[in-house]
């Protein structure tokens, strides 16, 4: 009985423990799948229809032969929180490499720049404000009418090369965050396991740092 | 050589009269816990209590160990096994680990669980009576003779004597001649030792034997636990020491 | 983010506050009114909670500080190296709570010191005092860089990084004589003991149980401390270190089997009582359900059952330790204890302090980050393979 007694008060607190946590909305470090997880290429998945901008903004083909548009996995992961404040809006027309979506991460503005020249026809208001999930579903912020597809397209990335690139940008990312960090032994700590990074690490570094990852991972 | 004193209790002459219960509460100045001395048990207040199993009578005391558990397992040796026989307990070293309680094959030991400064009780064979040469307090009450004080060789001769000579009245076994390596206390009965409440699966090896078998093994497992670990961390260096090395001769 | 960890903050002090207020006051109760009143313990069973739970299991759960010191420093697997101060930590506070718990069961607590100039070698128990005081000494030194470190105080850190070696050796064989001389105070008890648990190698089966259970509780710590700190869980070190409590785990379920069987005791097993089926519960968390999780690889490289395979395991120490002490006595002692509510109380303030002193040393001292020189070297290991998270 006592042995029972004991095991049970040990279970009681585990789980007590996971449900205060549920009811502040954060994770145990067990079951998170977001803040503090590693990630690395093998944990983001970007669809394969997808054509992806060098500053990780995404398009995705409609049937009609407009684009789908958003932010992509790498950004949201590499930053760990981010929540979208501004969408470029109606009938505006874009060039590529314009900012047309603007986003922040603990207070730090970032801005995301349009992968195509056209028209905005849709803005998808419902993720504004709020952090970014799933971003390649739910999570996309507008549809642009393309109007010089053909350029465009050759400088995004999908398929084969997309997967190559993305690794060449991993690892940018994580000599970004050695070289950037407020204390260097940081970066041990946000990169420990096995050198991979965790979601989120960008907020580790230091105020320049932040600019100057907009600079080397969001513009064109 | 001092000859080794004992008690020989034949239970199949107690009559269940409670005397060697009153005379064990006076000499020990024990606070009266039951006006029917039948009915009690021990406890810190209660040396020796007398049993009644249907129609038989028993009594239940400190054995008085010739190996004594309780003097083995004691962390600062607050028991003694006299050579006169008793086993004492002196309650200034006392730190009240309870490990005798614990340990003791016979139940024996008592707490004094009220008390904030509680000590271990139990019967100590009337200690200072027999250095003077007298009985114990228990032994001059009985009014049958079924509690006899002696010679502990003495009394291990008369008891063989009854068995042998009255086969029919007693159960064939003297409690307490090997149980647990036998005791200063002998027990005769004429049923089968578990019918009075006795413990019936005592091995006949004193119990501190089992745990000197692990105690005796500490300086093997130091030396040989300390050999292997400075081996293991001078050969685990080593090998640490010579990937290194070749690690630094390949970038040159 | 904030406010959560504000408002998480409040929760968790105010259980705690409650917890060793409630504690404090049956420490009152316990010395002002003895160890009757305050216990439902009595003669036929001397020996509850604060034994079975806070001394056995805490020496046991303590057990990941001597474990991981012999990985490290005498194996010479540096990669782990980031998971020793916290261990070491976590032992040093235990066995502090192992202590302060002895001075709440013992009848004469102020005579604990006896144990150093009234020596008995023949008792177990000398033998375990010994080996608490010697070896939270131990623990203290090996924890005592972490402060120099803290206080800058150089030229003391440089003599004890000098003897930090011997010190370590000393840790882990007074741990191998602790743990074992745990097992061996109930060697005393045959004829009490229900025969599914007593047997002649308790000692051995203590010792091999606390190495699994160390490791374990490393693992459970690195999560409860990720959570607090916020500076992640270190995947792969952490799976390496299962398979280490899987080979442990297996190797002790087939010495306890062999026991059985050697001393022709498998029957107990089909004999339908308490006991039995206790045995079994214990035998199902502790041994079948980690050693399945942690055989697959699956389960041991992902964050979330691996946490899962450490509980298990805890759970099932935690079972076996109070069944040893606890439940295999409560047949022979025909008295079915069960802890008042002082004695769970202080058992409660015990851990729970422990808890809050864990994580105060944490914030104030250098316990996570070990910057030694010429380290980074070996770092190179922890890069050796990815863990990919697989959920």
């Amino acid at each position: 009985m006592v042995a029972l007694f004991v095991l049970l008060t040990f279970a009681l607190f585990v789980v007590i423990d996971i449900f205060v946590l549920k009811a502040q909305k954060k994770s145990h470090p067990a079951f998170e799948k977001t803040p503090g997880a590693v990630f690395n290429k093998g944990s983001i998945a970007i669809p394969k229809e997808v054509y992806v901008s060098k500053g990780h903004t995404w398009a995705e083909k409609l049937q009609d032969g407009t684009l789908k548009i958003g932010v992509d996995d790498f950004a949201l992961k590499a930053l760990g929180r981010l929540s979208i404040t501004k969408i470029a809006s109606g009938e505006t027309k874009v060039k590529q490499g314009e900012v047309i979506i603007e986003g922040a991460c603990s207070n730090n503005p970032f801005s995301f720049r349009s992968p195509v020249d056209g028209t905005v026809k849709l803005v998808n208001s419902a993720i504004l404000n709020k952090p970014l999930t799933e971003p390649f579903t739910n999570g996309w912020a507008l549809v642009i009418d393309p109007s010089n597809w053909e350029m465009n397209s050759k400088v995004l990335k999908t398929g084969e090369s997309l997967s190559a690139w993305l690794k060449e940008e991993f690892r940018r990312l994580r000599d970004f965050i050695e070289l950037s960090s407020i204390k260097p032994e940081l970066a041990g700590v946000t990169m420990h396991d096995g050198g991979n990074i965790v979601e989120g690490a960008v907020s580790n570094v230091s105020p320049e740092g932040l600019k100057n990852f907009e600079n080397e991972f969001l513009t064109f | 050589m001092v000859k080794q004193k004992g008690i020989l209790y034949d239970s199949t002459l107690c009559v269940g009269c409670g005397e060697c219960y009153n005379a064990c509460k006076a000499q020990n100045k024990l606070a009266k816990t039951n006006s029917d001395p039948l009915r009690d048990h021990l406890s810190a207040e209660t040396y020796t209590v007398v049993e009644q199993h249907d129609d038989k009578y028993t009594r239940r005391m400190c054995m008085h160990c010739q190996k004594p558990t309780c003097v083995s397992v004691c962390p600062v040796g607050a028991f003694t096994k006299t050579e006169l026989g008793p086993v004492l307990y002196d309650a200034d070293k006392c730190i009240g680990c309870r490990y005798c309680m614990q340990a003791c094959p016979h139940r024996v030991p008592r707490y004094e669980w009220s008390k904030t400064n509680p000590r271990v009780r139990k019967c100590i064979m009337c200690y200072d009576k027999i250095k003077k040469g007298e009985g114990t307090a228990c032994s001059e009450a009985c009014p049958t003779g079924a509690t006899l004080f002696g010679d502990l060789e003495d009394l291990k001769a008369e008891a063989k004597k009854r068995l042998k000579e009255n086969p029919d009245t007693y159960y064939q076994h003297i409690y307490g001649l090997e149980e647990a390596g036998g005791s200063n206390v002998l027990i005769l009965s004429s049923v089968p030792f578990e019918k009075l409440g006795f413990a019936a699966n005592l091995p006949k090896e004193a119990l501190p034997n089992y745990t000197a078998r692990a105690l005796e093994k500490i300086p093997g497992v130091v030396g040989v636990g300390g050999a292997f670990l400075t081996g293991m961390y001078w050969l685990t260096n080593r090998k640490n020491k010579i990937a290194k090395e070749k690690q630094q001769e390949g970038n040159k | 983010m904030k406010t959560g960890s504000i408002f998480k903050l409040t929760f968790w002090k105010a259980v705690a506050v409650i917890i060793i207020a409630a504690g404090l006051y049956s420490v009152v109760f316990r010395f002002s009114r003895g160890l009757g009143a305050a216990t439902n313990l009595n003669d036929v069973f001397p020996w509850g909670l604060w034994i079975g739970f806070d001394i056995l299991c805490g020496v046991g759960l303590a057990a990941g500080g001597f474990t991981i010191c012999a990985v490290t420093h005498i194996f010479n697997i540096k990669k782990f190296e980031p998971l020793t101060r916290p261990s070491i930590l976590t032992a040093f506070l235990g066995y502090l709570l192992v202590i302060f718990g002895l001075l709440a069961d013992l009848g004469k607590p102020w005579n604990i010191w006896h144990a150093i100039i009234m020596w008995n070698t023949h008792s177990v128990m000398f033998e375990v005092a010994w080996c608490v005081m010697l070896y939270t000494t131990v623990l203290f030194l090996e924890f005592a860089p972490v402060i120099l470190e803290r206080f800058k105080l150089n030229k003391l850190l440089m003599i004890m990084r000098k003897v930090s070696i011997p010190i370590m050796m000393l840790g882990i064989l007074l741990s191998t004589l602790h743990q074992s001389s745990l097992g061996s105070l109930f060697l005393i008890v045959p004829t009490k003991m229900h025969p599914l648990w007593y047997s002649p190698i308790l000692p051995v089966y203590f010792y091999m149980s606390a190495i699994a259970t160390g490791f374990a509780m490393v693992i459970f710590e690195s999560y409860t401390s990720a959570r607090a700190f916020n500076h992640g869980i270190k995947l792969n070190l952490l799976s390496s270190i299962a398979k280490i409590t899987f080979v442990m785990l297996i190797l002790t379920a087939a010495v306890r089997f062999i026991d059985l069987a050697i001393l022709n005791k498998l029957n107990y097993l089909l004999i339908s009582s308490s006991e039995t089926y206790m045995f079994y519960l214990e035998l199902f968390i502790g041994t079948v359900i980690p050693v399945y999780l942690l055989s697959q690889k699956k389960f041991r490289e992902s964050r979330k059952w691996l946490y899962i395979s450490a509980l298990f395991v805890i759970g099932g120490f935690l079972l076996n330790r109070v069944n040893v002490s606890i439940t295999s006595l409560t047949g022979s002692a025909n008295y079915n204890y069960f802890p008042s509510v002082y004695e769970i109380s202080i058992t409660m303030m015990l851990v729970t302090v422990g808890m809050v002193a864990f994580k105060l040393i944490t914030q104030n001292f250098p316990v996570f980050e070990e910057l030694h020189e010429g380290e980074s070297e070996e770092s190179e290991a922890v890069h050796g393979r990815e863990a990919i998270l697989s959920e």
